[in-house]
């Protein structure tokens, strides 16, 4: 490399510690397993104050008498706590070097999605030499603008150090370590994750992507994400990507909390496409993800917009608890199976306010061998007057091998509030697909055509570039369906 | 545990009351049809569950209107297989629960042959401190063909402390499949509760025709007169006791 | 060689078989029609040779620009210029007229070595034929098909042919549920793209159409097969008589 070029990166990479996104080169990590020392080591290492490590204490003292719990329609296998790296694993050791050394079905996986080549390397955890130029002076001009409206968009870890009433105010209040297992596990040793804070009547101009926290990609299996928007504020938070995540770890446990105050409105966007491992689907990722949003404030509108595809087994039930008067809670969600692939999938809507509403829409595909399932659950409290809940959810089957199950649980314990729920399942008929092929497109080409007209209902929450990537994932995931 | 096994001969029709709860299963043969009316008469205080399992074979049609009301605990299950091709069953279920009664109604229809319908039709009220509880499962197993699985549910709720729960589920693996179900809880339209306003009608009287219009567009589906006549009945004692 | 001939055609559904040692040649520049009474296998002619999957091809072939249509997928047939018109077209939710205007071209182009058309040269393209057959902007934008009436879909049919530029279009009974302004607009869409290398099979039971567009041949259909060729007059005399004397002979 070129010397003035060396130079130009090195100084670039001391920015961004300046800037917080420290990069986490390091090669020393607490020994293997789980118990109070090693979490008093993570905390030290963190520089935490000591309301953070009493919070990690409690909820590993509660973890340690609760049992894991186990779900009917899906095994995994055995997790030993014992045997995980709660602390900065040495990635590089585990990880590929060069591009070439990748699974070539992930690299063709890039080529189909267009994944541009600097982004490959920073997905598939190859350790960047060649820092990342044009993005890491992309992040550091964007979070200058942030900064002068008062935005707060960093990592927790710095968010502790800088912003510690604030973290301290609302950590845990949406989602306490007693909630489950996963999260009282995650609440013990998380490790990093967003923290953003949006003040009073402060829209953002940008939507807050994960992507420009570089090493979030690489964060560790304990994610833990806070998000506050306070009064008369709004803010649209993209998770993921539509090229495939892999990881060495397995086990995923995250937690994201989200505050909504009076008037203000959070948009949480997810497109993931989980990486099937091997031909076996061994190195498929196990993710149980507690994502909860508290619309606490009058007028509070939280809206979950999720494209999933992939083999991950994933239990991810994105919530709205809908406290405060006229409170609006979303779901809008795609969950896309072929192969040998599991989703699960699904939302609950808890409404406690008055004239609360919640409105739910779910597309479920499946092709191939797969099995999709849709779990709902609205709940009308006693005290939810005049609360309103619709929920639509279909599922579309290609080919005779795939499954569908929707389960949705109401309950209503206010008279004066309404649930109503649809269900279809249908398939792509052959009408539609000699339609289609009668004008030039092929089969392959008119199943994602019509695929992607079955899930345009969900597909328009998206801030549009995430729609455009999640078509595009939509369509390379069903490659082989109409053979199938 | 079984209490009676009834088998319906090939081409034959049977009508089957049953105003107690039984513990049924039920062979309905090659083109046999059954029409089976539960209607049950109990007292406040008892507990009951009972389950009825009913095959079905080729061509076999199975109806039954239920009528869930009485006692202080009141499971009922009832599992349709439709295991032979053509078959076809129509459910039809009504649950009225009031002061602190528990009654949960549970309908599972199983496709396990091509060319076969299910429809099932439920409407449901709850005052007082009742809580109720509606599952109703549509399975169709893999590689069947042209199947057509429909079920509704609707629950009304009379008073602010009742307690409504519903799970209308879904479990399918074949694709020649055209199932879909609806469920809602809550109260009475407004806009048509307005409209018989707007007519001369006072708003009780409204309730009350709106709710029971909501009951017999169940009941109208009843072609026996004589049973008719006593499910007309008890729904309207019970409407009279719970709606003034 | 003739330009498209298909010769002794069997062929059918599971069930049963329809179109029986069926012949017919047509040139370039030709408009013929299809003529006969209800059931007789117009319909599944159309299909067969669109490459409907629902039907099965016992014996025979069809050959276009010299290449034996019956093993290609139906999307290659339409991208070597062969286009029907559906007698009623399906709809696909969530999929704009535009947006499924945009696949099907690119697709054709893409078969046949040609860049995608660009965006601004696509909508311009679209907005000139579908202003000239009376289709409202709005209208594009809707999901294909979801709520249209029978003569709207029609237009749509008409709209999608004349951006395709087939070289063979075969038109299933485009004039059914047709009032006398709409049956004008699309027969003006199939003259307006009449020309000596496009040549139209217009499946029709009534001669309405036939009057708006001039046939060189019309052909009786019956039984699955052709039973009496003729010109314009044929049609005429069709109309004044009936098809009795061919289902009896």
């Amino acid at each position: 490399m070129p010397e003035n070029l060396n130079a130009k990166l090195k100084n670039l990479t001391e920015n961004t510690y300046k800037y917080g996104f420290s990069i986490n080169l390091e090669n020393d990590s607490a020994p293997i397993g789980i118990n109070e020392n090693i979490i008093k080591l993570i905390s030290n290492k963190k520089n935490e104050p000591l309301w953070l490590l009493d919070f990690r204490l409690k909820a590993f003292r509660h973890w340690k008498s609760l049992k894991e719990p186990h779900w009917a329609k899906v095994t995994y296998p055995n997790i030993d706590y014992q045997k995980i790296y709660y602390y900065s694993a040495p990635k590089n050791l585990k990880s590929p070097k060069k591009l070439q050394d990748l699974d070539p079905e992930l690299l063709k996986m890039y080529d189909k999605l267009g994944v541009p080549l600097h982004e490959r390397e920073n997905l598939a955890g190859i350790t960047a030499v060649d820092a990342v130029l044009d993005s890491v002076s992309v992040t550091t001009t964007f979070k200058e603008n942030l900064a002068k409206l008062g935005i707060i968009f960093c990592s927790i870890s710095e968010a502790v150090q800088k912003y510690p009433d604030l973290v301290k105010k609302y950590l845990g209040s949406v989602v306490p370590y007693t909630d489950n297992f996963f999260a009282c596990l995650n609440s013990a040793v998380f490790s990093d994750g967003s923290f953003v804070y949006i003040p009073k009547g402060v829209r953002s101009p940008i939507e807050l992507s994960t992507y420009f926290r570089i090493n979030a990609i690489n964060t560790g299996q304990f994610e833990r994400t806070l998000i506050i928007a306070d009064d008369d504020s709004y803010v649209s938070y993209l998770e993921g990507c539509t090229a495939p995540q892999r990881d060495e770890n397995q086990l995923h446990a995250a937690v994201v909390e989200i505050v909504v105050m009076n008037n203000a409105e959070v948009k949480y966007s997810t497109v993931q496409n989980w990486f099937p491992g091997d031909k076996n689907g061994i190195g498929g990722i196990y993710n149980f993800v507690t994502k909860r949003g508290s619309c606490i404030g009058e007028k509070s509108k939280l809206s979950w917009t999720q494209v999933e595809t992939g083999s991950a087994i994933t239990w991810k039930y994105p919530s709205c608890i809908l406290k405060g008067k006229n409170s609006v809670g979303e779901f809008f969600s795609v969950a896309l199976t072929n192969n040998l692939q599991q989703a699960d999938t699904g939302t609950k809507m808890i409404h406690i306010g008055e004239n609360s509403s919640s409105t739910i829409i779910a597309k479920s595909i499946s092709a191939g061998k797969s099995l999709s399932a849709y779990r709902g659950m609205v709940k009308m409290s006693p005290q939810a007057i005049n609360a309103q809940n619709f929920s639509k959810c279909d599922n579309l089957l290609i080919g005779n091998k795939c499954s569908a199950y929707t389960i949705p649980v109401m309950q209503n314990l206010n008279n004066s509030a309404r649930i109503a729920h649809e269900a279809t399942t249908s398939k792509i008929s052959e009408e539609q697909l000699f339609y289609c092929q009668q004008r030039g497109i092929s089969a392959d080409d008119a199943i994602s055509l019509i695929v992607n007209g079955f899930c345009k209902e969900v597909m328009k929450h998206l801030p549009m570039e995430f729609a455009v990537e999640a078509s595009r994932l939509i369509s390379v995931s069903l490659e082989g369906a109409s053979v199938g | 545990m079984l209490d009676d096994t009834l088998i319906v001969k090939n081409g034959t029709l049977k009508i089957l009351i049953d105003d107690k709860p039984i513990n049924r299963q039920i062979n309905i043969q090659k083109n046999a049809k059954l029409f089976h009316f539960l209607i049950q008469n109990l007292n406040p205080t008892e507990q009951i569950s009972s389950e009825n399992i009913i095959n079905l074979q080729e061509n076999a049609y199975y109806e039954t209107f239920i009528l869930q009301t009485d006692a202080q605990k009141n499971n009922l299950k009832t599992v349709v297989n439709l295991l032979e091709k053509n078959s076809k069953t129509f459910i039809a279920g009504i649950y009225l629960a009031d002061q602190k009664q528990k009654i949960s109604m549970e309908n599972i229809v199983n496709h396990l042959a091509e060319n076969t319908v299910s429809e099932q039709q439920v409407r449901g009220i709850a005052n007082d401190f009742a809580q109720t509880y509606f599952a109703g499962l549509i399975n169709v197993a893999p590689n069947i063909k042209k199947v057509s699985g429909t079920q509704y549910h609707k629950a009304l709720m009379l008073s602010k402390t009742a307690d409504v729960k519903c799970i209308p589920e879904l479990a399918i693996a074949s694709e020649d499949v055209k199932c879909s179900h609806g469920s809602t809880i809550g109260m009475l339209d407004e806009n048509q509760i307005f409209y018989m306003q707007t007519r001369g009608i006072p708003l009780s009287d409204a309730q009350i025709i709106l709710t029971k219009a909501f009951i017999f567009e169940i009941l109208n589906k009843i072609n026996d007169q004589n049973v008719l006549k006593n499910f007309t009945q008890k729904v309207e004692t019970w409407l009279i006791k719970n709606m003034k | 060689m003739p330009w498209f001939k298909i010769s002794n055609l069997f062929a059918g559904t599971e069930n049963k078989l329809i179109l029986s040692d069926f012949n017919l040649q047509i040139n370039p520049g030709e408009v013929h029609a299809i003529m006969g009474p209800n059931g007789t296998g117009k319909s599944s002619l159309a299909n067969v040779i669109a490459g409907n999957p629902k039907y099965s091809v016992s014996s025979g072939n069809i050959l276009f620009k010299n290449i034996d249509i019956l093993p290609l997928p139906p999307e290659q047939r339409a991208s070597m210029g062969i286009f029907l018109g559906f007698q009623n077209p399906i709809d696909i939710p969530g999929v704009s007229v535009m947006t499924f205007l945009k696949y099907a071209i690119n697709a054709q182009r893409a078969f046949n070595s040609l860049e995608p058309l660009d965006a601004p040269s696509l909508l311009k393209k679209v907005k000139i034929r579908a202003e000239a057959l009376g289709i409202p902007n709005e209208m594009l934008k809707r999901p294909l098909n979801v709520g249209f009436s029978g003569g709207e879909k029609k237009r749509i049919e008409t709209l999608q042919m004349a951006l395709l530029e087939p070289e063979l279009a075969i038109l299933d009974e485009m004039d059914s549920g047709l009032d006398i302004d709409a049956l004008k607009i699309v027969a003006n869409g199939i003259n307006v793209l009449k020309n000596n290398n496009r040549s139209f099979l217009l499946i029709t039971h009534y001669d309405r159409l036939l009057s708006y567009v001039k046939p060189n041949f019309v052909h009786i259909m019956v039984n699955g097969k052709i039973v009496r060729s003729g010109d314009e007059n044929l049609a005429k005399s069709l109309e004044k008589n009936g098809y009795t004397e061919f289902l009896n002979a």
